[in-house]
C-alpha cells in the first residue's frame, strides 16, 4: 500500500443516521476481511462539524473518503454534499453517496453537486459485503486519493 | 312549392344554392358534391354511406322517406328541415328524380338564403374555424347558442351520447341529473369565477352530474360563457361546455378515451404514494433481511435445525416482500417514466424483447416465429416491455413440449391487433380476467416462479396507449394473448 503517512488504514467518515446501517458497514467490512478506520456522524450537522474540526470534533482527523447517506436528520445529505464541494478546504475529499434512493433525480443532482460516486444500498448481506469490498478496492488500490492513498 | 323563406323583396333575392346528392332507394348517400359536406358539417369522405335523413330534423324523416319511396318515374319535391352547420334546422326544398343508375335517385337540395360559402363570407362567426379546432380534440366539448341548442361539437361527443346532438337542445339530448354525492369542485380559472354558469333549464350549470341514459355514468360539466356565435351583435350569451367523465376505477380510464393519460389529481396522489411507500418500505426491509443473514452466518453453528429453518422462512418472506416492492415500483413507472409515443417498428420492438430474453430462450430451446409486423404509434420502450412480458410468460408456463411462440399482427379498421400465441399449459377460462390483475398468480410459486406483475404491467401499458388486451385459452392447450394499439393519424397504412 502506498501511503504518505498517518494511519495504516484508510479513514472513512460514514455519515449515516441508522445504527443498523452503521453496524452493517462495520460487519460487512469485517466479513470481507477489510480494515478501515471508521468515524461516524449521525446527521448532516455533525458531519460538517467533524470535517471542519469544530467542537466537539476539534481532534478529528481528516477522512480519506466520505460515505454519505442522503436522508439525514437536521441537515440532509444533499446539503452536506454541496457544502463539502463548495468549501475550498474540503472539496478535494472524495464523497461516495450511499443511499436507498434509486430516483433519477437524486442520482443526477448528486453528480451535479460533484459527488464522486453514487451507490444504491444493496439489499442482501452478500451484495453489501461485495459493495464495500468494491469501494475499498477502487478507492485504495485503483484510484489515487488526494491524501496519498492509492495504487500505481 | 317553388318559394322558400317567405316573401322577400326582389332586391334581397340571390340565386338559390343547389346541392346535389345521389342516393339509393333507402336514402343512403352514394355520392355528393362538396357543397353538401360544407353545409351539413361533415367531412366529404364521411358522407357516402350515411342516410340522407340523418341530416334532417327527426320529425321530417318519415316525410323524406315517403318522397324517396314515391313511384320511380316521377319527379317529386317537398320541403324538409335540414340541419345546417351552425344554424340549426333550416327548411329546405328537395327535388328528387330517378338517378343515373337503376334504383338510384338524384336529389337536389335547393337552399335559398343559405349562408355564403366560406370564401365568400370569410367565416365571420368563426364557426368553421371553431369546428376545425374541435375536430382536433378527443375531449367532449360542445358549443351552445343562447337557447342552449348545440351548434358545434367535438367528434367524440357523438360517440359518447350515441347520436349527433347538433341542432338539438343540450338538456334534451343529454338529460343529466345532479350528483349530490359530490360537492361542486371550484375551478381556479379566473374567467370562470367571474361568470357563474347560468343553469337556467336550457343551458347547463357547471357541476357534477349523473347520466342516467348511460349507466348513471358520472360526468363533470364545466361551462364557460362566451358571446353566442349565433348572435352577430354579441349581446346574447352562448356557452362552451366540456364534459369530463368521472372514472370509477383509477386506471383503465384510457380504455374508452383512446389513450388519454390517467392524470386526475387523485390518481397522481396515488402514484406518488405508491412510489414513496415502495421506496420507504425498502429501508426497514433491508435491515430485516441483512440482519437475518448476519444472524444466519454468525450463529449457524449454535442454532439447531429448527432455528435455521425459522431463519430460512423469515428470509424467504423478506425476499418476497422485496420482489413485491420492486414490482410496485415497476408498475408505478409505467406512468411516471412514460415517454411520448412515436412511430415504432413493431418488428424491432419484438427483436429487442427477444434480446432481453436471450438467456431464457437458450435454456428453454424455445422456437419463436415472428409474422408480419407493422409500424405502430407507441412508446417504444413500453412496447418492448409488453412483448418481453408476453414472451417471457410463454417461456415460463410451458408444458412438456418445447415452447413454441408465434407472434404476429393484423391491421384492423383503426387499430392494429397483435397476437402472442404459445403451446404452454394454458389458462382455465374462469381465470382469464384475473391473470391481468396485479400480484395475481394462478400457479404454485414452487412450480412456476414469478409474482404476478408482468401481465398487470402489460395491461397498464396497453390501456395507457388506448388499446385493449385479452387472452384466449383453455387449460392444457396453450394461450393466445391479444392486444390492440389504436392508429395514430400520422401512421399511414403500410
Amino acid at each position: 500500500m502506498n501511503r504518505m503517512g498517518g494511519s495504516d488504514y484508510v479513514h472513512l467518515l460514514l455519515v449515516e443516521d441508522n445504527a443498523g446501517d452503521v453496524r452493517l458497514v462495520r460487519e460487512a467490512l469485517r466479513l470481507g476481511g477489510h480494515h478501515a478506520d471508521i468515524s461516524v456522524a449521525r446527521d448532516g450537522v455533525e458531519a460538517l462539524s467533524f470535517l471542519r474540526r469544530q467542537e466537539p470534533h476539534s481532534k478529528a482527523t481528516r477522512p480519506d473518503l466520505v460515505l454519505l447517506d442522503l436522508n439525514l436528520p437536521r441537515k440532509n445529505g444533499r446539503e452536506v454534499l454541496s457544502e463539502i464541494k463548495t468549501d475550498a478546504e474540503l472539496c478535494d475529499i472524495p464523497v461516495v453517496v450511499l443511499t436507498t434512493s434509486s430516483s433519477t433525480e437524486d442520482i443526477l443532482s448528486s453528480y451535479r453537486c460533484h459527488a464522486n460516486t453514487y451507490i444504491i444500498k444493496p439489499v442482501t448481506l452478500d451484495q453489501y459485503i461485495e459493495m464495500l469490498r468494491g469501494i475499498q478496492e477502487y478507492w485504495t488500490r485503483i484510484a489515487r486519493l488526494p491524501s496519498g492513498w492509492g495504487g500505481a | 312549392m317553388s318559394e322558400l323563406g317567405g316573401d322577400r323583396s326582389p332586391a334581397h333575392r340571390k340565386p338559390p344554392t343547389v346541392i346535389s346528392v345521389v342516393t339509393d332507394h333507402l336514402g343512403r348517400i352514394r355520392s355528393s358534391d362538396g357543397l353538401f359536406a360544407h353545409y351539413y358539417g361533415v367531412e366529404s369522405r364521411d358522407v357516402a354511406g350515411t342516410l340522407l335523413e340523418e341530416y334532417v330534423c327527426s320529425e321530417d324523416r318519415p316525410y323524406l322517406r315517403s318522397l324517396l319511396t314515391a313511384p320511380m318515374d316521377q319527379r317529386v319535391d317537398g320541403v324538409v328541415r335540414f340541419c345546417l352547420l351552425g344554424q340549426g334546422f333550416v327548411p329546405t326544398r328537395v327535388v328528387i328524380e330517378p338517378g343515373p343508375a337503376r334504383s338510384t335517385f338524384a336529389v337536389a337540395i335547393i337552399g335559398r338564403d343559405l349562408p355564403c360559402r366560406e370564401h365568400e363570407r370569410g367565416d365571420p362567426n368563426g364557426l368553421l374555424l371553431a369546428q376545425a379546432v374541435l375536430n382536433q380534440t378527443r375531449d367532449l366539448i360542445l358549443v351552445l347558442d343562447s337557447e342552449g341548442q348545440v351548434l358545434l361539437r367535438s367528434p367524440s361527443v357523438k360517440e359518447f351520447i350515441g347520436r349527433d346532438p347538433v341542432g338539438f337542445g343540450f338538456c334534451k339530448v343529454l338529460p343529466l341529473e345532479p350528483d349530490s354525492d359530490f360537492e361542486i369542485k371550484k375551478t381556479n380559472n379566473p374567467l370562470r369565477a367571474s361568470s357563474p354558469a347560468p343553469g337556467n333549464g336550457s343551458t347547463p350549470a357547471s357541476g357534477r352530474y349523473r347520466f342516467p341514459a348511460r349507466n348513471n355514468r358520472r360526468i363533470q360539466v364545466v361551462v364557460d360563457q362566451v358571446i353566442s356565435p349565433d348572435d352577430p351583435r354579441g349581446k346574447k350569451n352562448g356557452s362552451v361546455v366540456r364534459l369530463d367523465e368521472e372514472t370509477e376505477r383509477l386506471e383503465g380510464e384510457s380504455r374508452m378515451g383512446g389513450g388519454r393519460e390517467d392524470l386526475s389529481a387523485s390518481s397522481r396522489e396515488i402514484q406518488q404514494f405508491v412510489y414513496a411507500a415502495s421506496h420507504d418500505l425498502q429501508e426497514p426491509l433491508r435491515m430485516v433481511s441483512s440482519y437475518l443473514q448476519l444472524l444466519e452466518r454468525r450463529y449457524a453453528g449454535r442454532l439447531d435445525k429448527e432455528g435455521l429453518e425459522f431463519i430460512g422462512f423469515a428470509l424467504d418472506g423478506a425476499k418476497r416482500m422485496q420482489e413485491l416492492i420492486d414490482a410496485l415500483l415497476v408498475y408505478s413507472r409505467v406512468v411516471s417514466r412514460a415517454r411520448p409515443s412515436g412511430p415504432v417498428d413493431a418488428r424491432m420492438a419484438v427483436a429487442e424483447a427477444l434480446e432481453h430474453l436471450e438467456q431464457k430462450l437458450a435454456t428453454t430451446h424455445a422456437e419463436i416465429t415472428v409474422g408480419s409486423m407493422p409500424i405502430v404509434w407507441a412508446d417504444r420502450a413500453q412496447l418492448v416491455q409488453v412483448f418481453e412480458h408476453l414472451i417471457d410468460n410463454a417461456l415460463t408456463y410451458y408444458s412438456d413440449a418445447v415452447p413454441r411462440v408465434m407472434i404476429d399482427a393484423e391491421r384492423l379498421n383503426g387499430s392494429t391487433r397483435f397476437r402472442v400465441q404459445d403451446n404452454g399449459i394454458g389458462i382455465d377460462p374462469q381465470f382469464h380476467n384475473r391473470v391481468f390483475e396485479l400480484f395475481s398468480r394462478l400457479n404454485a410459486r414452487e412450480k412456476y416462479p414469478g409474482i404476478g406483475i408482468g401481465l398487470a404491467v402489460v395491461q397498464r401499458i396497453i390501456e395507457r396507449h388506448g388499446g385493449l388486451c385479452w387472452v384466449e385459452s383453455s387449460e392444457g392447450s396453450g394461450s393466445t394473448f391479444f392486444f390492440t394499439l389504436p392508429d395514430h393519424p400520422m401512421v399511414e397504412d403500410a
